[in-house]
């Protein structure tokens, strides 16, 4: 019999022994209590995302902090179209960074654009589908060479 | 909850150091932790107050954020698996990353990260990888150039090479083996 290890000793017992069930439902109480909270980030981090595609020369680096955090939060409050849209901006910008070419402005503004966009939908609304469609194609049609995708192309 | 003869006390007993920039990330993860049952939550906005944290106390499992400004928590958990007490640097590290890319994730798994968590979290992923990090630790090497779980998930029976797992050798120590001649 394989031996306990440190933390299952700690526990009094191996973790998946413990109710998944219940600790799910917990955590989703848990998560619920502070979703108006992070909602209210969001809704922060939108109007700060706004200013920054209207300054002039574009800041990327501003840009793509706030797409990093709004990537981050929207998902696990249940927003994933903001999220998807959040993570193309930041993959797009750092897709640029990792090749070296620089950031084409109108592409950041339109993506920026389709995340507020995004906040005012509801997740499966027809008209957010088609702005996820058409966002998509627009970073794939302008990404670098070197895309992340690329790199993980095998070698020949 | 009675399991056989011991109590199953759940996640309460352990102690957990979540470490992001972004405030609300910390609220919302340690909300999740609280929902699993963890009571002894500890939180750092960055690798440096981490540190600090770390050189006073060991949680049991560490949570922390790929991209925060100065030090990445990639660079974070380097230095704590070289420089920490062997007691403490062997602790599983749970890396969040909001763009997991094949390049971070290599830098993740090379920097020594336990298991990897693409954001957003959910809550099913995470408890996964908190289970996994309590019921399946991988053996831990230490060398110069890298300390951490061991990278290799997998056992290869047609393996013949250098045998450097912990269950090959009672003292691991990558750096005494000296590289096969090419052939």
């Amino acid at each position: 019999m394989k031996n306990a290890t440190q933390l299952q000793d700690k526990m009094g017992g191996p973790a998946c022994a413990l109710d998944r069930t219940t600790l799910i439902l917990e955590a989703q109480r848990g998560l619920d209590a502070v979703t108006p909270a992070i909602e209210a980030a969001l809704q922060d981090r939108r109007i700060t995302l706004r200013a920054a595609a209207k300054s002039a020369p574009l800041d990327t680096s501003i840009v793509f902090g706030i797409a990093h955090q709004i990537r981050g939060l929207a998902g696990t409050v249940g927003r994933q179209s903001v999220g998807a849209l959040a993570d193309m901006l930041g993959t797009y910008l750092t897709d640029c960074a990792d090749s070296g070419a620089p950031p084409v402005d109108e592409v950041v503004v339109v993506l920026v654009l389709a995340l507020d966009q995004a906040f005012q939908l509801r997740d499966g609304d027809p008209v957010l589908n088609e702005t996820l469609s058409a966002a998509s194609q627009l970073t794939h049609s302008r990404a670098p060479i070197h895309s992340s995708d690329a790199r993980l192309q095998p070698q020949r | 909850m009675r399991l056989g003869f011991l109590t199953l006390n759940g996640f309460s007993t352990l102690s957990v150091l979540v470490v992001d920039d972004c405030r609300h990330m910390r609220e919302l993860t340690i909300a999740l932790l609280r929902g699993f049952g963890f009571q002894r939550t500890h939180e750092a906005d960055c690798a440096e107050a981490a540190w600090e944290i770390l050189q006073g106390r060991q949680p049991d499992i560490l949570i922390v954020d790929f991209d925060m400004p100065r030090e990445s928590g990639a660079k974070l958990i380097a230095r704590l698996r070289h420089r920490l007490p062997p007691s403490a640097a062997d602790m599983p590290i749970l890396l969040m990353t909001a763009f997991s890319d094949m390049p971070r994730v290599l830098a993740a798994r090379d920097a020594g990260a336990s298991e990897i968590l693409a954001k957003p979290l959910t809550i099913k992923g995470l408890l996964d990888r908190l289970i996994a990090a309590v019921d399946r630790p991988r053996p831990f090497v230490r060398a110069t150039t890298y300390a951490g779980p061991d990278r290799r998930r997998r056992t290869d029976p047609a393996y013949d090479g250098p045998r450097r797992r912990e269950g090959d050798r009672n003292e691991l120590d990558l750096d005494s083996i000296k590289p096969r001649q090419a052939i």
